[in-house]
């Protein structure tokens, strides 16, 4: 004969039942992500598509038609400046091509002339109910800087919530010629 | 990517990390994560008159240190979350730097969410230090809140 008693309640697990429906207040209005096309804002660009809200894609572009050096050569998947409209275009087709096939949502999308880190904050507004993403790295993230100069300006210049995605961090960091 | 089984959250009583504490109850409601609450202390130094204390001083100084973070990690978690938080939350009480202790913890975590700047510090010299390490060194997804 099995006897099966319940436990007490002291001897319950410490995982404490889903009480009364609790009101979600994080909704979104809409997520802001830049994409200059390159594999790792790629990678942003799922993380963003992730989060149930009308997406927005930026990709900010120099609109000097080339660089003015030729850029340093950046490893594969790494950010890339992007020079001209024509180039922005071209990043956000790439990185909304996948996610329209996927699934039909809301997708916006714009190119602006300027700093990228600056396009991401004026797509955002003052709507803290907004999120932007980010990844860790990106341009502008100086030798043995872990943060790119685009999501540490995001982060200390955003009204709303900042998610910040680790695209490559110190363990894929590409050493320096000293190192 | 989401749905996270374990979020992490830094709270240090200010109001963005009230915020982010928030969004970590908000995020485990919807996806049945488990939440893991640190709060980070530091022992009090010595005196300044004497600049030595005996062991048993700075044992006490250091366990009313650690006292004081959990009272308010509670008090927080109370306020935010409710009485009877409708999520699991682990509470977690360390001494030492809280950048570094949340970039540790965040090994095994799948999302850490901190406020947009902590407690204390001169405005401009350490604000927001906290997350933005944390952006730049944490092993999973951080969020920034505000």
């Amino acid at each position: 004969m099995l006897f099966v008693s319940p436990p007490k309640e002291t001897e319950e697990s410490e995982i404490m039942p889903l009480g009364a429906p609790r009101r979600i207040d994080n909704v979104y209005n809409r997520v802001v992500v830049g994409s200059d096309g390159t594999p790792n804002s790629l990678k942003t660009v799922g993380h963003a598509a992730g989060v149930d809200a009308d997406l927005f894609v930026v990709s900010a572009y120099n609109p000097q038609a080339t660089p003015e050096q030729p850029s340093s050569t950046a490893a594969a998947g790494e950010h890339q400046e992007l020079y001209g409209e024509e180039a922005a275009r071209e990043a956000i087709r790439v990185s909304i091509k996948e996610l329209k096939k996927e699934r039909a949502r809301n997708i916006d999308h714009r190119v602006v002339a300027g700093s990228p880190a600056k396009a991401l904050l004026e797509v955002a507004g003052s709507d803290p109910t907004n999120l932007i993403v980010v990844g860790n790295r990106g341009l502008g993230a100086a030798e043995g800087e872990a943060l790119g100069s685009v999501p540490r300006e995001v982060v200390k210049n955003a009204v709303c919530n900042v998610m910040v995605v680790q695209t490559g961090g110190d363990e894929i960091q590409t050493p320096g010629p000293g190192g | 990517m989401a749905p996270w089984k374990r979020i992490l959250v830094g709270v240090d009583g200010s109001p963005a990390s009230r915020k982010a504490l928030e969004w970590a109850g908000d995020e485990a409601v919807r996806h049945g994560s488990e939440i893991v609450a640190l709060t980070a202390y530091l022992a009090p130094p010595p005196p300044p008159s004497t600049g030595t204390i005996s062991v048993h001083e700075a044992q006490s100084a250091s366990e009313a240190a650690s006292k004081a973070a959990q009272q308010l990690l509670m008090e927080t978690v109370k306020d935010v979350l409710g009485e009877d938080p409708p999520v699991l939350v682990q509470p977690r009480i360390k001494e030492g730097n809280a950048a570094k202790l949340l970039i540790d913890l965040s090994e095994e975590a799948d999302v850490v969410v901190v406020g947009s700047r902590g407690r204390g510090g001169f405005v401009g010299l350490l604000l927001g230090s906290v997350s933005q390490n944390v952006a730049a060194h944490a092993k999973c997804t951080v969020v920034v809140a505000r």
